[in-house]
């Protein structure tokens, strides 16, 4: 006879699974875009993931979406923290303050698409990318988690760990900085 | 907010189908990094770290650390002079076979000096 509490815990690990694999790509994207390093944007990724699990599995599973981004922006923000004392070091040691790798150079190109269809796809794609990496994190952050991720204003606020307010005045500005870029590859 | 302050929807959809397509192109690395990160997740692990960038603001700071450290301790630990003759004074003072009643009478008796040899 199986024990309930295993049957439990396979069947909560079994729906982990399931959610981290539908928001993982996702989640490495918005690092990716806010780290511009691959090895960087991996790290956090695993970071969330393994802290959702540790922290948040027993919350029912309507909550993990906003506790996973919440996580997510979270280890973004430490990262980001922690980039600015590198720096520091480096240009006390007398390094380079970035590696310069351009991760989305990493990018495969899709198999589906035609030729022509395909290069102006990859060049809206990475416009848009290089332009979200040239805002201010919060203000990428709030425009990643309301048009990616089709949160509200209130949840935005909840993954960001700050006020709605806040949120509104991130997003707007993200947006007056991307309405030209977004308008022109129609 | 203004009508400026949002994305109308047709733009909105759009900007979600070109992150949409940055997220369906990973190459087979990262896809695979990530599948092992959730499977280790899942399990209570941690996949060992891919960026090493974390190493040199740990270093930094265990040296920057170590020099407080031992600036503090040689601040604390500095020997004072003054003190240092106090304890030696007392410690022959307790350790004479001199009567300590002579030590309390030693102005009196430095002064009896005195008028001897003037005398």
């Amino acid at each position: 006879m199986r024990n309930p509490d295993t049957s439990a815990n396979t069947d909560t690990k079994r729906r982990l699974d399931a959610f981290l694999a539908q928001v993982e790509r996702r989640a490495y994207r918005m690092a990716l875009i806010a780290t511009r390093q691959r090895d960087d944007a991996l790290d956090i990724v695993q970071d969330a993931m393994f802290k959702l699990v540790r922290s948040y599995a027993h919350k029912p599973e309507a909550e993990w979406t906003p506790l996973f981004y919440r996580v997510l922006q979270t280890c973004i923000l430490d990262w980001s923290r922690r980039r600015k004392v590198r720096n520091l070091w480096q240009r006390v040691l007398g390094g380079h303050d970035d590696d310069g790798e351009d991760p989305f150079a990493l990018v495969p190109d899709s198999v589906h698409a035609t030729p022509d269809h395909r290069v102006a796809q990859t060049a809206a794609m990475d416009a848009l990318e290089r332009a979200l990496a040239q805002l201010p994190l919060r203000q990428h952050q709030a425009f990643l988690l309301r048009v990616w991720e089709g949160m509200d204003t209130a949840q935005t606020a909840q993954a960001m760990g700050c006020s709605e307010g806040s949120v509104k005045t991130h997003y707007s500005r993200a947006v007056h900085a991307l309405r030209e870029l977004l308008e022109e590859h129609a | 907010m203004s009508e400026r302050d949002e994305l109308d929807p047709a733009t909105m959809q759009r900007a979600r189908a070109r992150l949409e397509q940055g997220a369906e192109r990973l190459n087979v690395y990262t896809v695979q990094r990530l599948a092992q990160a959730r499977a280790a997740a899942l399990n209570g692990e941690r996949t060992p770290r891919t960026s090493r960038s974390w190493l040199l603001p740990a270093l930094g700071t265990a040296v920057a650390a170590a020099l407080v450290v031992s600036v503090t301790l040689q601040v604390m630990h500095k020997p004072d002079v003054a003190a240092i003759d106090v304890a030696t004074l007392d410690m022959e003072l307790l350790t004479s076979d001199d009567d300590l009643e002579l030590y309390q009478d030693l102005e009196f008796y430095t002064w009896l000096d005195d008028e001897h040899e003037s005398g």
